[in-house]
């Protein structure tokens, strides 16, 4: 016996084919009305926000300018980012910028638990970056100022543990340092205003 | 464009085939071992029987048990034979194809483990709420049909499980794997390439919609899911749409659900559809936001469903040797024994569909010898069915030392294949280093996975250096494929140096 025992199908072949084939014309038409098939794109692309940091260092250095721009309470340029705003994008790129340098792991330890303590002095969650290069989204004015005066006072503590932060990527440029042609170019230049990014 | 349109779905019906393979052949094997070694009163009693632990049983053997989504299919033929209700098997045929060992192991390890568990349990919540309400409406739709005739004991019991497995796979089983297969080809006919690139993004209300839509025909190996669900976590893509895809992608296809159809009629079929996309989108939408990843910077796009896309960009000028090309890359010596054992397997099959349409080797097979010695005890056949899937689910725990082999030989290989890579990106062989690429990436997730397999733990910044190795080498992929010589040549560097700090970040583990 071949096929020793058969379970009654419920219906036909051909129905079951007509049933499959409305399925298909069904999620067909819910992918087309909802906007996934609008016809062939162009390859995505990886782009880098204007104001992310080309290394570690460069981190470090920015953070340092931010800071005394935020202790002095000094207004963004027209066309610039709040500070607040740049300042917390950094912060969330010291871990990235560090593990893509020569830290060994335990300074890396270090620079992710300063950008952690550093991350908690503002008190407040900002929307940062937009991903795929988009420029971040708006903050609102009260927000950022609530993070502006939430940082001023800690300001102190910020300072001390971006002097730490500093201490680490100059012990790592100190020991990995760079030839000039394999310094990394960036894809854009990071905004900086004339004399502020050392 | 007629030629993308031929060459393309061909490509992605035989990528599919090629990765089923090993869940494939397994699903066959089970069905065997099902009707004549367990026989049909003990398949239900592993089930759950008409208790109310059938549907959470059938849930947890389908965790266990190694087979995807085509393979599934000739054991779903089985339980249904053999009686078990209808809402214990639609459970298996959703949760089978979900997970196996290697799989969780590697969703735990490379996306987030509380996300893993959380999707494990809304898989268990969609299969008991669809599975209840199949039950509930439609009662006694499991209806055993005869209890298949003993089989004699010694190697013709190993023989007839071979039987079964060879006639399922030239049987009515093949119809329903080549619909499955023809939805594939089908999404790849009206997806046009990379168009799903920006359709999961964190964030975008339609995402998971728009997933649950595409993951229907498409196929996917539960380690194939896994893979995908990770990348959309290493993208920030929307974890709603991860779960979308890995429930209705991997669980399902259009093969099971024409097997659902003629088995249960159109209607029947429709509510069962209707209820298992409703709750998976709540689920989808409940999920999205919770559960997202926090410090992922999303990257605005994903690569992980280029795969289910047409393959070739509008414009290629000859498609069949880029199909050809692309297969070739994958019919690496395993796959080629595979391949072989499919082939053999189907010449049987035929052999026995048409030579012995009579079934005379199944009577010779059920015809017991009249002696047998006395030290040579027979053991009970569903005694061999419970001890041949345990050891199934063994092997596919112990594969996992394969699939992910020691620490050291993984640094070894990631050395060779950064060689060829970098190389080939200096010297514009474009099309070497873009073969090597895909290959590149997947032995840094294994490595991460081999570290948490052999009891090492992994600490934030091996993490980090495996997923910026990642990072560059998908933006020196870009280059190469939009033929940037200075850009590429960057980027192998970058790549370089990320392979370098990656063996220094590792190397403690290999040692331990």
């Amino acid at each position: 016996m071949a096929e020793p025992t058969r379970s009654p199908p419920s219906c036909s072949l051909a129905t079951a084919t007509r049933h499959v084939v409305c399925l298909v014309a069904f999620l067909v038409t819910l992918a087309t009305v909802t906007g996934c098939l609008r016809g062939p794109q162009e390859e995505a692309e990886h782009e880098e926000p204007a104001h992310r940091p080309i290394d570690f260092p460069a981190a470090v250095a920015r953070l340092r300018v931010l800071h005394e721009r935020l202790l002095a309470d000094a207004p963004a340029a027209s066309g610039e980012l709040d500070p607040i705003v740049e300042w917390s994008a950094v912060v969330g790129w010291l871990p990235e910028l560090a593990a893509d340098s020569d830290l060994a792991e335990t300074p890396w330890n270090q620079v992710r638990d300063l950008a952690r303590d550093l991350a908690a002095l503002n008190g407040v969650a900002l929307p940062l970056t937009g991903g795929n290069g988009a420029e971040p989204t708006e903050v609102p004015a009260d927000e950022a100022a609530r993070a502006r005066g939430a940082y001023r006072a800690s300001g102190e503590r910020a300072g001390a543990l971006i002097e730490q932060l500093a201490a680490l990527a100059e012990r790592e440029a100190a020991a990995f340092p760079r030839p000039v042609s394999a310094a990394r170019q960036p894809h854009h230049p990071p905004r900086q205003s004339a004399g502020e990014q050392p | 464009m007629s030629g993308l349109l031929f060459w393309g779905p061909l490509l992605r019906m035989a990528e599919a085939l090629i990765l089923s393979l090993p869940t494939l052949l397994t699903g066959f094997l089970v069905a065997g071992v099902l009707r004549r070694l367990l026989g049909y009163s003990a398949t239900r009693r592993l089930f759950g029987g008409d208790s109310w632990r059938a549907i959470p049983q059938a849930w947890a053997l389908g965790m266990l048990l190694p087979v995807c989504s085509l393979g599934v299919i000739p054991i779903l033929r089985e339980l249904r034979r053999a009686g078990v209700s209808g809402g214990a098997i639609l459970a298996f045929a959703l949760t089978a194809p979900l997970f196996n060992p290697i799989s969780i192991l590697y969703g735990l390890t490379l996306a987030d483990p509380v996300v893993i568990f959380s999707f494990s349990a809304g898989s268990l919540v969609v299969v008991t709420v669809v599975g209840g309400i199949w039950d509930w409406w439609y009662p006694g739709t499991g209806q055993s049909t005869d209890e298949p005739p003993q089989v004699a004991w010694g190697i013709k019991r190993m023989l007839a499980v071979a039987v079964v497995a060879l006639r399922e796979l030239t049987g009515p089983s093949l119809g329903y794997l080549a619909i499955g297969l023809l939805g594939v080809a089908l999404l790849s006919v009206v997806l046009p390439h990379g168009v799903l690139q920006t359709s999961a993004e964190a964030g975008d209300l339609s995402a998971p919609l728009l997933m649950s839509c595409v993951a229907v025909p498409a196929y996917a190996t539960p380690i194939t899911a896994m893979t995908q669900v990770a990348s959309m976590f290493q993208h920030g893509n929307s974890v709603g749409a991860a779960f979308a895809l890995l429930v209705l992608g991997a669980g399902t296809n259009l093969g099971m659900v024409a097997w659902m159809v003629r088995q249960y009629g159109g209607r029947r079929t429709a509510v069962w559809f209707g209820w298992l996309m409703g709750i998976v989108l709540l689920l989808a939408y409940g999920v999205d936001r919770p559960l997202h990843p926090t410090g992922v910077e999303p990257a605005g796009h994903t690569h992980a469903f280029d795969g289910y896309c047409c393959p070739f960009q509008t414009g290629l000028v000859n498609p069949a040797s880029a199909a050809w090309q692309a297969l070739d890359d994958r019919l690496d010596r395993p796959t080629l024994f595979l391949l072989a054992i499919l082939g053999l397997a189907s010449v049987g099959g035929l052999l026995l569909r048409y030579g012995d349409n009579a079934a005379r080797l199944e009577r010779w097979l059920e015809h017991a010898p009249e002696q047998r010695l006395r030290l040579d005890p027979v053991l009970p056949a569903p005694v061999l069915g419970v001890v041949t899937l345990a050891g199934l689910i063994a092997a596919s725990v112990f594969g996992c030392y394969l699939y992910y082999p020691p620490v050291g030989d993984i640094l070894e290989d990631l050395h060779a294949v950064n060689a060829q890579v970098v190389t080939a990106a200096h010297t514009r062989d474009w099309e070497h280093a873009l073969h090597w690429i895909p290959y590149y990436d997947d032995w840094t997730r294994k490595l991460q996975v081999s570290v948490v397999l052999r009891g090492g733990r992994l600490s934030d910044y091996q993490r980090w250096k495996a997923r910026l190795l990642r990072d560059k080498l998908e933006r020196l992929e870009h280059e190469l494929e939009d033929r940037e010589v200075e850009e590429a040549r960057r980027w192998a560097t970058e790549v370089q140096r990320a392979q370098r700090r990656l063996s220094a970040a590792y190397r403690p583990a290999a040692a331990r």
